[in-house]
């Protein structure tokens, strides 16, 4: 695959992605962007039949996001940066208000088995834990979407 | 999709509307499978803008030199000029942190594409820049990136202009500029290290140099990056601080200890892009000739690597100047650290921002003269394990430094660090023969091995005394 056809082919799945990870509109795009940057940098390797370029993206730019994101919290403990809180115009306001209410663990964890469609384990992977660890984000998680989405589509998690 | 998925489909793609990522591409003449050098622009950049509309003027043109001479003046349109389609791909800006900047970060094609508000065309007539945004971009086959003046100005007004096929995208910040803050604002060319305008250096912030004062008739001097070889850092210099790990006793060195292995589990450090681009901007070697001089190339030298850290999104750092002592000059520069609120905090003594950039520090840069160097320590400890380290080493040879030659093997260093996060550095050459080194700080002792004309220790709090020794083990200082 050239980079030029996966960069069509993930752009926009990346930018949902980050956003999802960071629910930062600007963090979404500068780690997006970052994350795209450092595939075409490698894209020799990643390129190479047998490599998942899509797997390696989503991993670089859930840990670019997550450091983000411990960053940011941190500032935001020590009074430095404030707290985001930027409103956006959605039409499932009930659904970001759900997913900003969880930590951030629990929604790379439904972010990744839910809207990525990972495999518990895939989701492990990405999100450098282990599986057991993503099933318990994920039961916490649940927690608090029932509130919000229809108990059948969370699928039961046995830790 | 499930209805889960397809409701977080749906709300994330309304987050994200608008927003676009460049396309990595190659510069001229680089091939598709290069590594882009894409966090640090050295060479000989060539931007040119002409522009504006009826009554204003602004032609900047940069040719490579040290210095270049942007005016603005009130006599009408200046010539639509060449562009020089030398600048090197930059991907990735720093995206400004408000929506209302208006992306001046994607390539121009993205630009138009995303941002159909930006006006192309349009001109206005007015008695100066206020109140203006003006984008020059500069070409290379095919692509355009974005550097751009951003003047404030007191009227805030929107304006638009072209100034030539296709160079001068424009187009009003919004109100988060019209803040009635005259003077203009600008990040520029890539290689750009520090903008002077009428005889005031301008302050980096935020991405961007932050000039204030009349743009009218504006007398503004962009200092270029002296030369690539000015910038010496890099894999030799991270190398050391990773493999650090490995000889000390975490509980005897909690500076060093923080550079845990998990920075390195993660698909893609920082850092070792960091690492990529200084070693390449290093790799031609540390050319003293070429950086002997000026406060102005040392202020030069230590933007750019502002700009690095910048640019490279990493997230702690530090920038220790040192007078390069000699005759009376100008007074060493500073860099004012205080919009990186969020990084100031990392030191590797947690300081706060004050005793980094603050008083503290100021005594130890002003007294520690007489040598080389501006050193930059790069710092992530926001949370172990998610830690990182650079350090860049910049040298200024200075007018009084012993150290021309354009061999620094046996770089004598050492670092103080306090628990204030006083940083001292030293920096002494003329130990050709040292192949490694030992620092002491408290009865703990470190090696190194020389990494090309460097040690480099990351040492606790503390005093160290750092010997070299020759190949066969002979003190050699």
């Amino acid at each position: 695959m050239e980079f030029d056809q996966f960069f069509d082919q993930e752009r926009d799945r990346l930018l949902r992605l980050c956003w999802l990870a960071t629910l930062d509109r600007e963090a979404a795009a500068d780690v997006a962007q970052e994350a795209m940057t450092r595939a075409w940098a490698r894209w020799d390797e990643l390129s190479e039949p047998g490599s998942n370029p899509g797997a390696w993206i989503t991993t670089v730019a859930l840990n670019l996001a997550r450091s983000r994101w411990r960053r940011f919290r941190r500032a935001a403990e020590e009074g430095r940066r404030p707290v985001a809180d930027v409103q956006i115009g959605v039409t499932d306001p009930g659904l970001l208000d759900a997913i900003r209410g969880l930590s951030y663990r629990q929604r790379e964890a439904v972010v990744l088995r839910y809207w990525a469609d990972l495999k518990v384990e895939d989701c492990a992977t990405a999100m450098g834990v282990s599986a057991g660890s993503v099933k318990r984000h994920l039961t916490r998680a649940h927690e608090r979407l029932r509130e919000i989405v229809d108990p059948s589509m969370l699928e039961e998690v046995y830790l | 999709m499930t209805g889960l998925q397809d409701r977080l489909d749906q709300l994330a793609a309304e987050a994200v509307d608008g927003l676009a990522i460049a396309r990595p591409r190659p510069s001229a003449g680089r091939t598709g499978q290069e590594r882009p050098r894409r966090l640090l622009l050295v060479g000989a950049a060539a931007a040119m803008v002409s522009l504006i509309g009826s009554a204003v003027a602004l032609a900047l043109v940069v040719n490579g030199s040290t210095r270049d001479r942007v005016e603005t003046t009130d006599r009408g349109p200046a010539p639509v000029e060449s562009i020089s389609p030398s600048v090197e791909l930059l991907a990735v800006f720093r995206r400004p942190r408000t929506e209302a900047d208006v992306l001046p970060v994607a390539a121009a094609e993205e630009l138009t594409d995303s941002q159909p508000e930006l006006n192309l065309s349009a001109s206005r007539a007015g008695p100066s820049l206020d109140g203006y945004t003006v984008y020059a971009i500069p070409s290379f086959d095919g692509l355009w990136v974005c550097n751009y003046l951003v003047d404030t100005g007191d009227s805030g007004r929107p304006w638009g202009g072209g100034c030539g096929s296709p160079a001068g995208i424009v187009t009003s910040l919004g109100p988060a500029w019209a803040s009635g803050v005259g003077g203009i604002h600008g990040i520029v060319a890539d290689d750009v290290i520090g903008v002077e305008m009428h005889g005031k250096p301008a302050r980096f912030s935020d991405g961007m140099f932050v000039a204030t004062g009349s743009s009218s008739n504006a007398d503004i001097e962009l200092i270029r990056e002296p030369d690539r070889a000015a910038l010496v850092a890099a894999c030799d210099v991270l190398a050391p601080l990773v493999r650090l790990e490995e000889r000390v006793n975490p509980v005897d060195a909690p500076t060093v200890a923080a550079l845990t292995t998990a920075s390195l589990a993660t698909a893609e450090p920082t850092f070792t892009d960091l690492a990529e681009v200084l070693a390449e901007a290093g790799r031609d070697g540390l050319d003293l000739d070429e950086i002997e001089a000026s406060g102005g190339q040392i202020a030069g030298a230590a933007r750019a690597a502002v700009v690095t850290c910048e640019r490279a999104a990493v997230p702690g750092w530090a920038i220790v100047y040192r007078d390069p002592g000699g005759p009376p000059g100008p007074p060493p520069p500073t860099v004012d650290l205080s919009d990186y609120g969020e990084r100031q905090d990392l030191a590797p003594t947690g300081a706060t921002a004050e005793a980094i950039h603050g008083p503290g520090l100021a005594p130890v840069t002003r007294a520690a003269v007489g040598n080389t160097g501006i050193v930059a320590f790069v710092w992530d400890r926001v949370n172990p394990p998610n830690l990182q380290a650079c350090a860049l080493v910049l040298f200024d040879s200075g007018s009084s430094a012993t150290c021309h030659e354009r061999d620094l093997a046996g770089a004598f260093l050492s670092i103080d660090l306090k628990d204030t996060a006083d940083i001292q550095v030293q920096i002494q050459s003329n130990e050709r023969r040292a192949a490694f080194a030992t620092a002491e700080v408290d009865g703990q002792t470190w090696v190194q091995e020389a990494r090309g004309p460097y040690f480099v220790f990351v040492l606790p709090s503390g005093q160290a005394t750092v010997t070299l020794y020759d190949p066969d083990g002979h003190t050699t200082r």
